[in-house]
């Protein structure tokens, strides 16, 4: 996701030449800013996990550890995040090196795959899995049908198997993004020396192709494993006997079983364990960043050079559009499927739209989400410039890198615990605060791309011609950054309007969003209006995305 | 060491068509120069290997290696920006062509050891390559090329990202190595003086054509075109409107009016140019120059005081008014407006210590042995 906006934050850096903010010597931010912001993450933290002093740490740590389902869910969670990681490497990697490397029909559509991690919800994805591969999914209806079988042959979903394909393949188009945009920049004549000094293909790979691209392998992993790890509402719908990750069980002890300790000595770890992880990615981020050795020699991608080499990539392309677009195909024709009363009997129909549109809950679900993600959005946006501007005064890796990033080791379900427990009650601010926290990460690094420290120029030459040091980041420093600023906050909106996490976690007596509305509707196997509400939910955030692409279309 | 000859190289892009015939003697440092986008590392690609040609062939000694993969030619090539491998040291950079011949490891060392010292950088081995400036850089880069012993080396603007000062200490350092070590070498630069000073022999390219080889000062004396004079930019080219060849000599008009009557040694080439005239490689100096220019180098006028006009025999006398005098060191420039209809101004340099008026006139003579006539 990262990757997404960084990329976004570094064309327009390119197009326009680089951009520019800067508030004074950034002392005064610095200063300020960077505490305000700690407090912001670390008070809901502490408050989360406060509950662990009841009774005594000693105690609670102890229980928590000789609980049999703490060890399992962390075992079964870490696993399940390292073999998504892995199935997300296996799909990512073919498609980052045909987006780098290769020319062809069909590669637009391809490289737009790489937005859906982002602007598509988990849980239209996780929908969309049960619609297609579950029970009585299309896959099995189809195979049933095909081969005259009376049991649908394909039960993986509500398995480990299943979390780890879902996982996969929502996950895959960002590892696809992240390692194509490092392979794109590989010096050719790194490679052409290899070859020149006697190296064959394979050891070319090996030794100079490889090395290059593989930090940005690694971070790409470590951010899919964060992402998997603390997955809640695909776990949540695909939950079956013996799937359980810390994520959910944090949510089973402090919502069923009021066990407020025990929850928080979950967070604890998997805090723990993901910060950890994160300082990984914060140096396999700083590698990536480090390698960059000013202009290099690009190699354009080049055509297919051989048969099989083309019916690979076909290969490839039917794979990923039967495995994830099927899903994504499912949803569409569930929300136009009007069934009667047997399920088999299908029309098709806008029936579902209809029905959504006459009840009075979806649309204060749709306006509530639309107010939820411009206040979750404008939070995000404003502390990600706030932060990625005061971040430019200091030179350490932490305060710079990981600190910037903490909100990526900390679940929103920690989160949203930490701060309805900090206020007494979850609100409105609560949820959009939860989703501002999670959502910033990625505007800052959007903001941070293009507030790049040499496009210093851009208001040293305004300030020359007249302006006043405010005057020059009004005319100059901010219409520059303005695109990826409203990149960002399009991605704020998206994650905001798909998020069903916070509201699950800390339900606000009356707030419904569309994706609660959703994550009930499919609760309730009410698939065609939930599909039909997803339709409706990914146009929204598509719209959005439209109207950015607008203004940078104009910029 | 080798020779290498280009025999009919072609290779067509829809911006450029290359298409070259050359030869580099054993143990020679061929310069080729031209501007951005002639097709000098393209060139310099077709003969590595790293591109397919479309026609032609290139033999090394005779024996023809256009067939050959890149690696298998036992040609090496400096890039531009080094290409080192960053996340190698020096020596494992140096070493990485090693691999595969039957070495062992310590021999390897030994010999990277010994390239390390040959190129004054003896304790660079342990040292990571981002640690080195860009004059160490190149050296690396020689020492790397070199460690795979290859019988011809491509140099692809080795020094132009580096500083003027490094830059022709570089050059220097490379030519000596060049010499000590005896290697074939194909130098391609866009700086002019880079190439006169490094090479045995410049080849000026255009548009995808070498249009003049030659040892420098042949080179810069005696350009065999417009096109090459206008590269070098070091001549003032005047408009032919009438040539009359005879034998032993031949009588031109420039547009201006003047006539003049030059020997054979100054238009030597016309006879085997004249045929390319209107379909040569430079549409633009065919247009400009349908009969042809004459040509003299700008420092070769001289400025007539009151009077000695008369005195000045076997002279091109040109008058005009000084529009410009730029003080630049080591000359002084003048823009002389010619006198006639639609004035053309020339550019001249003088001694740096003469003294213009803006807007006088004056009069330049230029002896009859220092015009050449030069055709497209």
């Amino acid at each position: 996701m990262t990757k997404i906006c960084t990329e976004a934050g570094r064309k327009q850096s390119a197009r326009t030449g680089g951009t520019g903010i800067r508030l004074g010597q950034g002392t005064l931010a610095g200063s300020v800013l960077f505490p305000l912001l700690l407090v912001f993450i670390l008070l809901p933290v502490l408050a989360a996990f406060r509950p662990l002093l009841d009774g005594g740490l000693r105690n609670n740590v102890l229980r928590a550890l000789t609980e049999p389902r703490f060890l399992y869910s962390f075992r079964f969670g870490l696993g399940q995040a390292l073999a998504s990681t892995a199935c997300a490497l296996l799909l990512g990697l073919p498609g980052a090196f045909l987006l780098a490397r290769r020319r062809f029909a069909g590669k637009r559509l391809l490289a737009a795959l790489t937005v859906i991690p982002f602007s598509m919800p988990a849980l239209i994805v996780a929908i969309g899995f049960v619609l297609y591969y579950g029970h009585n999914g299309l896959l099995n209806r189809l195979l049933m049908a095909l081969f005259n079988l009376q049991e649908p042959p394909l039960r993986f979903l509500y398995s480990f198997q299943g979390l780890v394909l879902a996982h996969g393949f929502y996950n895959f188009p960002l590892v696809m993004r992240y390692v194509a945009d490092a392979w794109e920049r590989v010096s050719a004549n790194q490679e052409d020396a290899a070859r020149l000094l006697g190296a064959g293909r394979l050891r070319v790979f090996r030794t100079v192709t490889l090395p290059a691209i593989l930090p940005a392998v690694g971070s790409a992993a470590t951010l899919v494993f964060l992402l998997c790890f603390f997955s809640f509402v695909i776990v949540m719908l695909f939950s079956g006997p013996g799937i359980s990750t810390p994520e959910v069980e944090i949510y089973r002890a402090a919502r069923f079983e009021f066990d407020k300790p025990l929850a928080s000595a979950f967070a604890l770890a998997e805090t723990l364990i993901a910060i950890l992880v994160l300082a990984l990615y914060a140096l396999l981020e700083a590698k990536t960043a480090g390698a960059d050795q000013g202009q290099i020699v690009l190699r354009p991608p080049q055509p297919f050079k051989n048969r099989l080499s083309r019916l690979l990539a076909a290969l490839y392309g039917l794979l990923v559009l039967f495995f994830f677009g099927g899903p994504l195909i499912a949803i569409i024709v569930e929300a136009f499927s009007v069934r009667g009363r047997s399920y088999a009997s299908a029309s098709l129909g806008v029936q579902n739209f209809l029905r959504l549109y006459t009840s009075s809950g979806f649309r204060t679900a749709f306006a509530n989400t639309i107010l939820l993600g411009l206040l979750a959005a404008f939070l995000a946006t404003i502390s990600g410039i706030l932060l990625a501007v005061s971040s430019r005064s200091f030179k350490s890796l932490l305060l710079t890198r990981i600190l910037p990033l903490l909100p990526l080791a900390i679940s929103s379900v920690v989160l949203a615990f930490g701060w309805s427990s900090l206020l007494g009650s979850s609100s409105l601010l609560v949820i959009a605060l939860v989703q501002a926290v999670s959502a910033y990460p990625f505007i800052f690094k959007a903001i941070q791309g293009s507030v790049g420290r040499n496009d210093e120029k851009y208001l040293q030459a305004a300030r020359t011609l007249g302006s006043s040091r405010y005057s020059a980041f009004l005319r100059v420093g901010l219409p520059l950054a303005l695109p990826a600023i409203l990149s960002g906050f399009a991605f704020a909106f998206a994650i905001s309007a798909g998020d069903a996490n916070a509201l699950i976690v800390a339900p606000v007596s009356g707030l419904e969003t569309l994706a609660s509305y959703l994550y009930k509707l499919a609760g309730s196997y009410r698939f065609n209006e939930a599909c039909a509400a997803a339709v409706i939910l990914s146009a929204l955030t598509a719209f959005v995305f439209f109207l950015k692409d607008l203004n940078n279309g104009k910029a | 060491m080798v020779k290498l000859e280009i025999s009919k190289l072609t290779k067509r892009w829809p911006e450029l068509q290359l298409s070259v015939d050359l030869s580099i003697e054993k143990g020679e440092l061929l310069a080729v120069v031209g501007p951005s986008g002639c097709g000098k590392s393209t060139l310099l690609r077709l003969l590595a290997g790293l591109l397919a040609e479309d026609s032609g062939s290139i033999y090394m000694d005779g024996q023809e290696i256009s067939k050959l993969d890149a690696g298998k030619r036992r040609v090496g090539m400096v890039f531009q920006d080094y290409a080192l491998f960053p996340h190698l040291t020096v020596l494992r950079n140096i070493t990485y062509g090693l691999h595969g011949r039957h070495m062992k490891a310590e021999e390897r060392r030994k010999r990277a050891q010994e390239l390390l010292q040959l190129v004054g950088l003896p304790d660079f081995g342990p040292r990571s390559i981002l640690t080195l400036s860009g004059g160490e850089k190149q050296r690396v880069a020689l020492a790397r090329t070199m460690a795979a012993k290859p019988e011809i080396i491509l140099f692809d603007e080795p020094l132009s990202s580096l500083d003027s000062t490094l830059r022709k200490r570089l050059r220097q350092d490379l030519r000596e190595e060049q010499q000590r070590l005896g290697f074939t070498a194909l130098y391609v630069t866009h700086d002019l003086e880079e190439a006169l000073a490094i090479a045995d022999r410049v080849a000026i390219m255009q548009n995808g054509h070498i249009i003049q080889v030659a040892e420098p000062r042949m080179i810069w004396e005696q350009p065999n075109s417009i096109a090459a004079a206008r590269f070098l930019g070091h001549m003032v080219l005047m408009p032919v409107c009438e040539a009359t060849p005879k034998p032993g000599i031949i009588k031109l008009k420039t547009d201006m009016g003047h006539s003049v009557q030059l020997s054979a040694k100054q238009y030597t080439q016309i006879a085997e140019v004249e045929p390319a005239l209107h379909t040569g490689h430079s549409a633009l100096s065919a247009h400009d120059f349908p009969l042809g220019a004459l040509a003299f180098e700008r420092n070769a006028a001289r400025l007539l005081k009151e009077g000695q006009e008369t005195a000045a025999t076997d002279c091109l006398i040109l008058r005009g008014s000084c529009q410009q005098a730029r003080y630049l060191g080591e000359y002084l420039e003048m823009v002389l407006e010619l006198e006639g209809q639609n004035p053309p101004t020339i550019t001249l340099r003088l001694p740096r210590e003469t003294m213009l008026q803006r807007g006088r006139s004056y009069v330049v003579a230029i002896d009859l042995t220092q015009l050449l006539y030069l055709t497209a």
